[in-house]
């Protein structure tokens, strides 16, 4: 059975004054259909253009995906017209955004909004269009959907947006939802409930998602896989169990220290990550993470890792997996995930 | 929206009363009455024209008279011609200017939103670079040297349209055309600049998210959002228009209001030049009045009770 | 790929969380809208037209042996087109028109820097302790300005006019006094926002009197709106200027500004079209180069807008 999206080797990159950004490396995961994963990183590490990418919605200046493909249920994304792909968005792939204060048109009536991709790509009148829209407003938890139908997006406070915004996403009943930082901007109360309504939504719909997102606390309840991505390159891959109990890779083991737990003994620190990532401009010929890494080793500094199977669907890439730094590793894992 | 009526009615009264006072004392205070640039004249007859236009009486008394009459809506009668009141001139004369404002006005709107949206599109192409030039350019030259080049060459030199006067569609081009330059070109450069910052916006990567083809992005998110900015210019819009047909007015013989307006400071005619002044600041007020409303209309985030600047 | 020798699974001993990244030397605020500027090809055109036109304003009337108000009423020196005598030609008066042309745009140039600077003093004072001060004050001060607002400027202007002798210093006034609130609101929105910065409430909390902060720290800071608002002020005024002249408002003759000129030019267009080109060319470029080069200082100033 082919995978719900496939993409291979995706490279993206910035052309600006200064020269080419390589924002995306080389990367490639598969996602099935229903099944949820997770892509976490920091700032930069290119995540939201990997998502954009997904749908095209880069700026064609500066930004150029410059290699790989996209499969979605088989077809090339790369590869279709800007037509077609209009066709996609929207319809079978939905997409939510970071800010819901920003992301929402001011002056046109949220009922409009909603409506607007359903009577675009179902080609519905206008009454079933609205019919549609109340069900979506039911489904995401608005309440009283009529009156909200009316409304304006000042009207609505932050967390109602971001529930508006799924709405929007779900509305034409997509294979995939694509959702970039969707609860950053909120309250901490409000994320958990958006959370539990994506995760609610899934079960219901049986819709594939991708939750792009720096913090690694909110992963757990709703994916069934994680991503770690870093300058550009997937650096960890696998379960959610795989990432949080077995994780491999010094950048992964880093974001869990940092990362409050209720489990954590009283007094433990929060331990931050030294150092930036790098400049894309000048990608390292080596291992990206190396000037950050506490355990880095000479070929680290020489050669880009390789990606190493730990068990089935959970690798990483990282020299400390190699056979020769075997001691060296084993050290390691018992300062680190002490 | 009733409060916020109020208010403005209120700030308007307050305006309009100051400007009457002032007007009426900056007239007194020009040296010379308005007859001394005549010949000396008998005196009786100074003494029937003290008597018939008040001039006795002590200031304040003046002052009051003004202020009554003109809540009445009485401007009273013009010193120079006889026979004729304020409120006749206002009436013969205002309807030419307001058809000369009216289409620069719409002009101006329609040409500039129409060369704003295509400059943003084909931003940094040929369309966008001359559009602006040129704009720049219409921008900076007065608007009499436009007069007067128009005139010269399409008047004096080619004979192809009449040099003054009006009646016909053809007095109306050179006038018009001077006149709303200068607005032509800040509504492009305004709805240019705009249009940018609104397709920048993330609800327009929403938008596209949705799988909107582009002509409907722009007709149904952009526009909307990016002509706020013109409609505030509105206002100072006509504001600048009708300043600006004083001189246009004069120059091409049109009979409107600027032109009388401009020809009573000349003569030195109080009663007309208050009379005017104070039409006009009520004319302006109300036009920025409904052009508030209308942008309360159009941007549904505001609340006309608590307007902020 | 070959192999990788085994000696490289050593430890790399490193300082961690340092880069060889490449540190862009740091600039000022004004250095890097001074660098913004002269990318901008246009304003620094217009910057470079108005430096001319300044020089030329200063040095031009010395060019010729005529002064602006030698007349000469021989019909052979009347009315003449531009020659190797007289660049521009003569007016009716038989003054030189080159001379006349540079002597007004002095006087425009004066009017326009003068008034500007009227405006900056009423506005910046007026915007900035209504702003700072704030509280009823500030409405009762905002109030006032929202009341002249409704006030056609031109038409006071020419009010003034006609009330005070026609002449330079009344003009200045004239503008100046008219013309400030628009800058007054600018820069009490600027100060406003400033105000609940902290570098307000340190400068207080060590002592400053509130004229000292006012004038040192909150002022300095929204230079740059106030230099674009005053760098777009000249243009206006010398447009206004001009619009007075044509009303027979302007300096009193033999005096001229550019604007009487064109006035004047206007009157004889039908037969020595020359006589409104010279005049009529300098103001259009004056007052182009001054909006060009706003415009480029308002672009450096906020890169935002500019893409």
């Amino acid at each position: 059975m082919t995978a719900l999206l496939e993409v291979k080797d995706l490279r993206v990159s910035f052309f600006i004054p200064a020269g080419e950004v390589q924002a995306v490396r080389g990367i490639s995961f598969t996602l099935e259909k229903g099944e949820s994963l997770a892509i976490v990183g920091e700032s930069g590490c290119g995540k939201s253009v990997t998502a954009q990418s997904i749908m095209r919605l880069l700026q064609s200046p500066p930004a150029k995906i410059v290699g790989g493909s996209i499969l979605f249920q088989g077809k090339d994304l790369l590869k279709l017209s800007e037509r077609e792909m209009e066709k996609v968005r929207g319809n079978e792939i939905g997409m939510i955004f970071q800010d819901p204060m920003t992301s929402l048109n001011p002056t046109m009536k949220i009922g409009k909004q909603i409506a607007e991709g359903v009577r675009l790509h179902l080609k519905v009148s206008s009454e079933d269009a609205k019919k549609r829209v109340l069900e979506m407003e039911n489904l995401v938890g608005l309440p009283h959907p009529e009156r909200r139908y009316n409304q304006y997006p000042h009207e609505f406070s932050g967390g109602m947006r971001q529930r508006t915004m799924i709405a929007m996403s779900l509305a034409c009943e997509p294979k995939l939802v694509i959702a970039d930082e969707p609860t950053t901007a909120l309250d901490v109360t409000i994320q958990a409930q958006i959370l539990e309504l994506m995760k609610d939504i899934q079960k219901r719909l049986d819709t594939a998602i991708i939750l792009i997102t720096h913090d690694l606390g909110i992963v757990a309840d709703l994916c069934h896989r994680v991503l770690v991505m870093y300058a550009g390159k997937i650096i960890e891959s696998g379960s959610i169990d795989d990432i949080f109990y077995n994780p491999q890779h010094p950048y992964t083991w880093g974001l869990l220290k940092s990362v409050p737990s209720i489990h954590s003994q009283e007094k433990q620190r929060l331990v931050p990550i030294p150092g930036q990532p790098p400049d894309l401009i000048k990608p390292p010929v080596g291992c990206a993470f190396m000037p950050r890494c506490k355990y880095a080793m000479k070929v680290c500094v020489e050669h880009d890792p390789a990606d190493f199977q730990i068990n089935d669907g959970h690798k990483a890439a990282c020299w400390l997996l190699h056979p020769a730094a075997a001691a060296i590793k084993e050290a390691a894992e018992l300062e680190a995930r002490a | 929206m009733f409060r916020f009526l109020a208010r403005r009615v209120a700030t308007i009264i307050l305006s309009l009363f100051f400007i009457v006072t002032l007007t009426f004392f900056m007239m007194k205070a020009i040296p010379g009455g308005p007859f001394k640039s005549e010949k000396a004249l008998p005196p009786q007859i100074e003494q029937a024209i003290n008597e018939k236009y008040h001039l006795d009486d002590p200031l304040w008394k003046q002052y009051v008279d003004y202020l009554v009459r003109t809540a009445r809506w009485d401007l009273g009668p013009s010193f120079k011609y006889q026979y004729v009141t304020v409120n006749d001139i206002i009436r013969d004369y205002f309807p030419v200017s307001a058809q000369l404002g009216a289409v620069s006005v719409i002009l101006a709107l329609g040409l500039g939103i129409s060369a704003g949206i295509v400059s943003a599109l084909k931003q940094n192409q040929i369309q966008d670079y001359g559009t602006m030039i040129m704009a720049t350019l219409g921008f900076s030259v007065p608007s009499f040297v436009i007069a007067g080049l128009l005139q010269y060459l399409f008047a004096y030199k080619w004979h192809i349209l009449p040099p003054a006067m009006w009646g016909s569609w053809q007095n109306m081009v050179m006038p018009v055309l001077s006149l709303a330059t200068l607005p032509t070109c800040v509504i492009a450069r305004l709805m240019r600049t705009s249009m940018l910052e609104v397709l920048q916006q993330d609800y327009i990567k929403t938008a596209r998210a949705k799988g909107l083809p582009g002509h409907k992005i722009i007709t149904g998110h952009v526009l909307r959002n990016a002509i706020l900015p013109v409609v505030t210019y509105l206002g100072p819009l006509i504001a600048a228009i009708f300043t600006g047909s004083f001189i246009i007015e004069y120059i091409f013989a049109i009979p409107g209001l600027g032109r009388s307006f401009v020809t009573s400071v000349q003569n030195r005619d109080y009663t007309v030049i208050m009379g005017t002044t104070v039409f006009y600041s009520l004319f302006l007020m109300i036009m920025n009045l409904i052009v508030d409303i209308a942008y309360a209309i159009i941007d549904p985030r505001i609340k006309l009770a608590d307007r902020k600047e | 790929m070959d192999p990788i020798s085994n000696l490289l699974f050593q430890p790399f001993s490193h300082k961690i969380g340092e880069d060889e990244a490449i540190v862009r030397p740091n600039t000022t605020y004004w250095q890097d809208v001074w660098y913004r500027l002269k990318q901008n090809k246009g304003a620094i055109a217009g910057l470079v037209i108005v430096i001319i036109m300044i020089v030329m304003a200063i040095i031009g009337p010395y060019l010729t042996p005529y002064s602006y108000d030698t007349q000469n009423l021989a019909a052979e020196f009347t009315n003449q087109p531009p020659s190797s005598e007289h660049w521009f030609g003569t007016d009716d008066l038989g003054r030189d028109l080159f001379t006349r042309v540079w002597h007004g745009a002095r006087v425009s140039l004066l009017i326009g820097f003068l008034s500007a600077l009227v405006q900056f003093v009423i506005g910046v004072t007026y915007g900035g302790i209504s702003g700072y001060i704030g509280g009823w004050v500030d409405e009762v001060m905002m109030r006032i300005v929202e009341i002249l607002s409704g006030i056609p400027f031109l038409l006071y202007v020419i009010l003034l006019m006609v009330i005070l002798e026609p002449g330079l210093n009344t003009i200045l006034i004239a503008l100046g006094v008219v013309y400030w609130l628009s800058m007054a609101r600018l820069v009490r929105g600027q100060v406003l926002a400033l105000k609940e910065q902290e570098y307000v409430l340190a400068a207080r909390a060590l002592g400053a009197s509130q004229w000292r902060i006012i004038f040192r720290h909150l002022i300095p800071n929204c230079m740059g709106p106030i230099l674009v608002y005053s760098t777009l002020a000249i243009p206006e005024a010398i447009f206004a200027e001009a619009w007075l002249s044509f009303l027979g408002l302007g300096v009193s003759a033999p005096q001229a500004s550019l604007g009487m000129l064109v006035s004047d030019g206007i009157g004889a267009i039908r037969l020595y079209p020359y006589q409104l080109f010279f005049p009529a060319f300098f103001i259009s470029l004056t007052i182009l180069a001054f909006n060009i080069l706003g415009d480029g200082l308002r672009d450096a100033l906020d890169p935002r807008l500019r893409k």
